[in-house]
């Protein structure tokens, strides 16, 4: 799903990058001739080729113009090589770059949902990265969201931001509800959520989603599991109709639907409305990713930053909590594997967009969180408080198998997960449902048998 | 009339030509892929061979009658709303054209005003009264606000998430037919009416007996088209609802395209299949009716 | 026949309910396009709220909105060109003339109205890129033509029927020659329907979203209803920045509208819509 985050990568000089590249990219830079091998970071370097790179990004507008500061910059270094960026809106944009990579049209780069990463990776579409850098870049990013470009041996894309759901909170409604931080069980967050609750004044101690990504605490926090998928990429069990999730959604269903946030509401423009009232002041919680937080904080509510908290996601039974992880990755179009030249170019702009210094510049614009370990270690981030606070949602999130087409799962689950909330369907019937479009569908080719 | 053939093809020829590339091939590819199992994953791509086989009249014997069939609750629904929505249109346009054909003043401003959906974008149109329509902050839920009621989360509340889409539709598609219907009645004879005033007849009486029957010709016609577009009109259900809340508002054509987004091919292109027969078949029944009648 | 007065209230409260039902969503979106984005979302409702054009001055400076513009425009003009050119040449044959097939091609016309264009995508998606057509205008003006002539050949084909060919066979006398009929009396004479038929084009591809969504991939080719669509993201929907838009986009049809309209009855009644 959407992550947004901004890889602010600075082209480094060397001290700050964290990967030893063979030879220092400062001044001296290898000769532009042996390009796989050779450091591709730094700016300094000459690069062999000219010419155009295209890229297209699923960001937003905003989000964007931050983006090309980074793109300028690294032009700047490189005189001779455009990096040419289109717009592409992340809804449909898989099948945009499916079509366009069919047609052999497809853009060099792509930021792709980590979801897509693996189809893409599995359909021949990618270009398999691992040789032109350094044999320990990995070591150098967050390993859940290094692991989303991973596939079969291969290292397909580069984590440019990662994010998951945490819980955001309204300091002075927590307050006003008798709480002095965020809860930490959804139990805390029901009896303290009804003190503030007036369903008909609008007024909601949380607001939950009619979209299943949302829903999936509610499967971690008691237990349950999506599926399961081992080494070889395969599904070996299908879990998200087990008890422990039937718990979870009937806990959902009983406890917080209709006590703190409405029993039914508005599907289709949810998200709108559950930040608009979050930034109005109205709703307790919320469920939120980083990259609404910089929108969040426009909200009268929040004129005053300190009044937004962030914690993990609240604990269901047994102190069991989880959060889907999600993010995106820069991924590489398998053509530009013919041309040495420009696989080096491609590179050199990937390891600027993703070092430590670039990350830092984008979620200090934009408060999304960099996948470099080394970004949190740079002042600007290190203090700031709402990126320590999603440090620990991050660190009770939900790490996600990489299968190709798993980014199909959530157009049953939705269906399915929606229609449980209006009453048609129980929630064992409801993810059995699922588990079965699942087993016969989404993960037909992909079943360990 | 003459029967210089070839002139009628030389001159018919350009069209047909594009026809055949742009609606009949690509029919005719779609109607090839029923028979098989291609989907987004064994299509065949430059990176990976086609692993697809051919399933002769599988998908058909699934869709029509296999266990976890959508497909009639989603055609029971698409064929409530074509005749619901073609109902109002027909009703309320008719209504509507009889009051635009009288003389008075301010004729002209009405008319402009009741064509101003037919001139708005349908997914603009759309997009619009979703807004309307908003559970927490829309203008109907304003409304009932100032009237000390409750919200209702319209697009997730049986029966209304049914209705909304119809209440819009309708909206959309009345002055087609009010237009339509107003030129039928502009050009039945006015003697008519005078010679059934003489004879004593009541204004309902007219009515039934001469304005019904005079614009026969024009109202089968337009109820059929109106009945085919509503039948495949996709981006109000698409906008307005989704086809949710959990699925329930999809008419065919939208459960089609989410198959071609999941990358079903075989059987999105089958539904399509599906789709067309029945309106082929309804057509013929219908002008077959309209024939005898 | 003046109206009595029973009829005259009855008329005028009829049109006044269904004038206000119709323009209900249009006024409420000019009214949403002129507040700040944060009035917008708001349970205490007011009609006018701040105004403000920021809405409009966004939308106007943006380089791709103006770019947008400039793609609907010329996809939506080229195509009615194409469309009334041949619907207009086509139908004329298929009224003048007797020829077998004739009716079977009449009932090709309606029955292609019937494809939901979804199944078309795909397979035509394939055609496009094999002729290199995508992501240009082409790809467009193409589909859209060719769904919008069955409608204006049937259309036009009923208007011209009720043209009398003794005009034609006078023209015939002056030693015009077929083409030479047509140009200079059947169009000329032709007008409201053909007015009808051009608008009607021209609509379907200014309003047009499923294909140009699925046939325009780069922001610089995209034409409005999708561009309009890129703003909408599943996060995230600028419902100042829509509804501004959508006034944008509604005013080219509005003016080709009420400079159509007069002929828009007329067209539709002589001929017109008949079985």
């Amino acid at each position: 799903m959407a992550g947004v985050a901004i890889v602010a990568a600075a082209c480094s000089s060397g001290t700050a990058s964290t990967a030893p590249s063979a030879g220092a990219p400062s001044a001296a830079a290898p000769s532009a001739g042996a390009p796989s091998a050779a450091a591709p970071s730094s700016g300094s370097a000459e690069l062999a080729y000219k010419g155009e790179i295209t890229l297209w990004n699923t960001q937003r507008d905003i989000e964007n113009v931050e983006l090309q500061k980074e793109v300028q910059a690294w032009q700047a270094l490189h005189p001779g090589i455009t990096v040419k960026t289109d717009l592409v809106p992340f809804d449909g944009a898989d099948k945009k770059y499916t079509d366009a990579a069919n047609a052999g049209s497809a853009p060099d780069i792509f930021r792709a949902d980590i979801g897509w990463t693996p189809t893409f990776a599995d359909a021949g579409m990618l270009l398999d990265l691992t040789s032109l850098f350094p044999a320990d870049f990995q070591k150098a990013f967050l390993p859940a969201p290094m692991g989303t470009a991973l596939y079969k041996g291969g290292m397909y894309g580069i984590p440019q931001v990662t994010d998951a759901l945490g819980l955001l909170c309204n300091k002075s409604v927590l307050t006003t509800a008798g709480l002095t931080a965020a809860p930490t069980t959804w139990d805390e967050l029901v009896s303290a959520g009804t003190k503030v609750t007036d369903l008909a004044a609008k007024k909601y101690g949380f607001y939950m989603r009619g979209d299943s990504y949302w829903a999936q605490p509610f499967i971690w926090g008691w237990g349950g599991t999506l599926f399961t998928v081992n080494d070889q990429g395969l599904v070996t069990n299908i879990g998200v109709n087990s008890p422990e999730s039937v718990n979870g959604w009937t806990y959902l269903k009983e406890k917080i639907l209709g006590t703190v946030t409405p029993a039914t509401w508005d599907f289709k423009t949810d998200y709108d409305n559950m930040n608009a009232g979050f930034k109005a002041g109205t709703t307790m919680c919320i469920l939120q990713g980083p990259w609404q937080v910089a929108d969040i904080l426009k909200g009268e509510a929040f004129t005053d930053p300190t009044n937004l908290v962030i914690a993990k996601v609240p604990d269901g039974v047994n102190g069991k909590t989880g959060s889907p992880v999600g993010g995106h990755n820069w991924v590489v179009n398998v053509d530009v594997g013919k041309d040495a030249d420009k696989a080096a170019a491609v590179a050199s702009f990937l390891t600027f967009m993703t070092a430590p210094e670039q990350q830092a510049i984008l979620a200090k614009s934009l408060g999304l969180l960099p996948t470099n370990t080394a970004a949190y270690a740079i002042p600007d981030v290190a203090s700031d408080p709402l990126i320590n606070q999603w440090n620990a949602v991050l660190a009770a999130a939900t790490n996600r198998s990489g299968v190709p087409g798993a980014s199909a799962i959530y157009d049953s689950f939705t269906k399915n997960y929606q229609s449980f909330i209006i009453g048609d369907l129980t929630a064992q019937a409801a993810l059995d449902a699922t588990a079965n479009t699942w087993e016969t569908t989404v993960f037909k080719n992909q079943m360990a048998q | 009339m003459r029967s210089r053939a070839w002139i009628a093809w030389a001159f018919m020829t350009p069209v047909l030509l594009v026809m055949a590339v742009i609606v009949f091939y690509p029919l005719a590819v779609g109607v090839f892929q029923t028979f098989t199992n291609i989907d987004a994953t064994n299509q065949g791509t430059r990176f990976k061979p086609p692993s697809w086989e051919f399933v002769g009249l599988q998908n058909y014997i699934d869709i029509l009658t296999g266990e976890a069939t959508k497909f009639y609750p989603v055609l029971a629904w698409t064929v409530i709303w074509t005749v619901v929505n073609v109902f109002f249109h027909y009703t309320i346009g008719l209504a509507l054209a009889l009051a635009l054909n009288q003389r008075f003043r301010g004729r002209t401003t009405y008319r402009l005003i009741l064509l101003l959906p037919w001139a708005v974008p349908a997914y603009i149109t759309a997009i619009s009264w979703l807004f309307i329509f908003n559970g927490e902050y829309g203008l109907l839920n304003n409304i009932l606000g100032v009237f000390g009621l409750p919200s209702v989360a319209w697009l997730s509340t049986w029966p209304w998430y049914y209705i909304m889409p119809i209440i819009v539709n309708v909206w959309l598609g009345i002055p087609f037919m009010m237009v339509v219907l107003l030129g039928g009645l502009q050009s039945i004879p006015g003697d008519l009416y005078e010679a059934a005033q003489m004879d004593g007849a009541s204004p309902t009486q007219s009515f039934w007996n001469i304005t019904l029957p005079q614009l026969k010709s024009v109202s089968t016609t337009v109820i059929l088209l109106g009945c085919i577009w509503t039948f495949n009109i996709f981006v109000v259900i698409f906008f307005i609802t989704g086809g949710g809340p959990g699925g329930k508002t999809e008419i065919l054509v939208t459960y089609t395209y989410n198959g071609f987004t999941l990358g079903q091919y075989a059987i999105a292109a089958t539904y399509g299949v599906l789709i067309f027969s029945l309106l082929l078949v309804f057509s013929s029944v219908y002008r077959r009716l309209a024939r005898e009648a | 026949m003046k109206m009595s007065r029973r009829q005259s209230v009855l008329t005028h409260t009829l049109l006044i309910i269904f004038a206000i039902w119709s323009l209900v969503p249009i006024v409420w979106t000019v009214l949403t396009s002129i507040k700040p984005e944060s009035k917008i979302f708001t349970t205490q409702i007011k009609l006018i709220d701040e105004p403000t054009l920021q809405n409009y001055t966004t939308l106007l400076t943006r380089g791709d909105f103006v770019q947008w513009a400039f793609n609907s425009l010329f996809v939506s003009i080229v195509t009615t060109i194409f469309a009334v050119f041949l619907a207009a040449t086509c139908a004329y044959a298929i009224s003048r003339f007797r020829f077998r097939g004739r009716s079977a091609a009449l009932y090709v016309f309606l029955v292609a109205q019937m494809f939901p264009g979804v199944i078309l995508l795909i397979p035509l998606f394939g055609i496009f890129t094999n002729l290199k057509l995508i992501d240009t205008p082409w790809a467009l003006i193409l589909s859209y033509a060719t769904f919008a002539i069955p409608f204006c050949i049937l259309m036009l084909k009923s208007f011209f029927d009720t043209i009398p060919y003794e005009l034609e066979e006078a023209g015939r006398v002056d030693g015009l020659g077929i083409f030479g009929t047509f140009w200079r009396i059947v169009i000329p004479l032709s007008v409201p329907g053909l007015a009808v038929t051009a608008f009607f084009a021209f609509i379907t591809a200014w309003n047009e979203f499923l294909f140009a969504r699925s046939f325009l991939t780069s922001k610089d080719a995209l034409t409005l209803p999708v561009g309009m669509a890129t703003f909408i993201d599943p996060f995230n929907q600028p419902w100042g920045l829509l509804t501004a838009g959508s006034v944008l986009i509604t005013i080219p049809v509005m003016v080709f509208f009420f400079l159509a309209q007069r002929f828009l009855i007329s067209g539709l009644s002589t001929g017109g819509v008949k079985g």
